[in-house]
């Protein structure tokens, strides 16, 4: 028999959850989750997207998609752990596990898929070197991992 | 005979709504189909408010969006909404988005709503007069509008 481990590199987001993320069911709602997603891969790209990046590059989203597995309170620590996968010449995928800190309990897979654009001619475009220098120590085989996003 | 849609046309892009090239963040269409289907329940389920405030609740369990087109400041955005995979304690919410100018789809989504007793932490049937409604618009295989 074989044994075998390795380590999973992640870009982690945290976001803790206030009033204004909740409803009046005292959960939060689910666009907010989506937002969180938004947010955690803006905060994985933005040390590379400069100005300079931004008038040559555009990263547009394709798809997107959430599973939700418990729902979230006013106070919960919620980290997002973001890999990336499916990575392309001129698009890629994102996927995140969204835990709660404190007792581990997971609360939603999610997955989006972009592809690099240049900004004027709407063409899509090689991934540029700082974004793949972002997405490679991240970089997971979808189909070896616990969940199915 | 052929499944009925709901429309929901009191949407409109203003800036806080656009990203750093002008176009509407994808973001926002999530935010849209949540008020285009909590209009779809209000208008057509007669006793949706004291459905909201019982012990059966109403759950988001899965979403998904695919953006097609791009929309800009000042477009109008019509929602279309019809139901699928209607089942027992679940059943699938079908949105897509058409820029009211030309009528050019802009995107798609879908959302799992599926129902539970909060009382006893277990899911539920649909309620009755929720159901009676989202079968009348719900789309079955081959029937296209």
């Amino acid at each position: 028999m074989k044994y075998f481990a390795y380590s999973q590199r992640e870009f982690i987001y945290k976001y803790v959850v206030m009033f204004s993320d909740t409803d009046q069911f005292q959960h939060m709602s689910f666009a907010n989750y989506l937002k969180l997603m938004f947010l955690s891969t803006d905060a994985l790209l933005v040390s590379s997207c400069d100005s300079a990046f931004l008038d040559k590059y555009r990263v547009r989203l394709v798809d997107s998609s959430m599973q939700f597995k418990h729902q979230c309170v006013v106070g919960d620590n919620v980290l997002i752990k973001v890999n990336s996968t499916e990575i392309q010449e001129n698009g890629f995928t994102l996927l995140y596990t969204f835990i709660i800190e404190n007792t581990g309990r997971l609360v939603g897979l999610g997955r989006q898929s972009y592809v690099m654009f240049e900004c004027k001619g709407m063409n899509p475009v090689r991934i540029p070197d700082q974004v793949a220098g972002l997405l490679d120590p991240i970089k997971v085989d979808k189909d070896n991992l616990l969940y199915k996003y | 005979m052929a499944h009925k849609i709901f429309t929901f046309d009191k949407l409109q892009v203003f800036f806080k709504h656009t990203d750093y090239y002008g176009f509407v963040h994808p973001y926002n269409y999530m935010e849209w189909s949540s008020y285009a289907r909590e209009a779809f329940f209000q208008e057509l389920v007669p006793n949706f408010h004291s459905l909201c405030n019982g012990a059966i609740k109403m759950v988001t369990t899965a979403v998904r969006f695919r953006l097609l087109h791009e929309a800009v400041f000042g477009d109008r955005i019509v929602v279309k909404i019809y139901s699928e995979n209607v089942k027992k304690i679940s059943f699938d919410v079908i949105f897509n988005f058409y820029n009211l100018k030309d009528n050019q789809i802009l995107g798609c989504g879908e959302q799992k709503l599926t129902f539970v007793d909060s009382s006893k932490f277990r899911p539920c049937l649909i309620p009755v007069d929720l159901k009676k409604i989202v079968l009348e618009y719900e789309k079955k295989d081959g029937l296209n509008q």
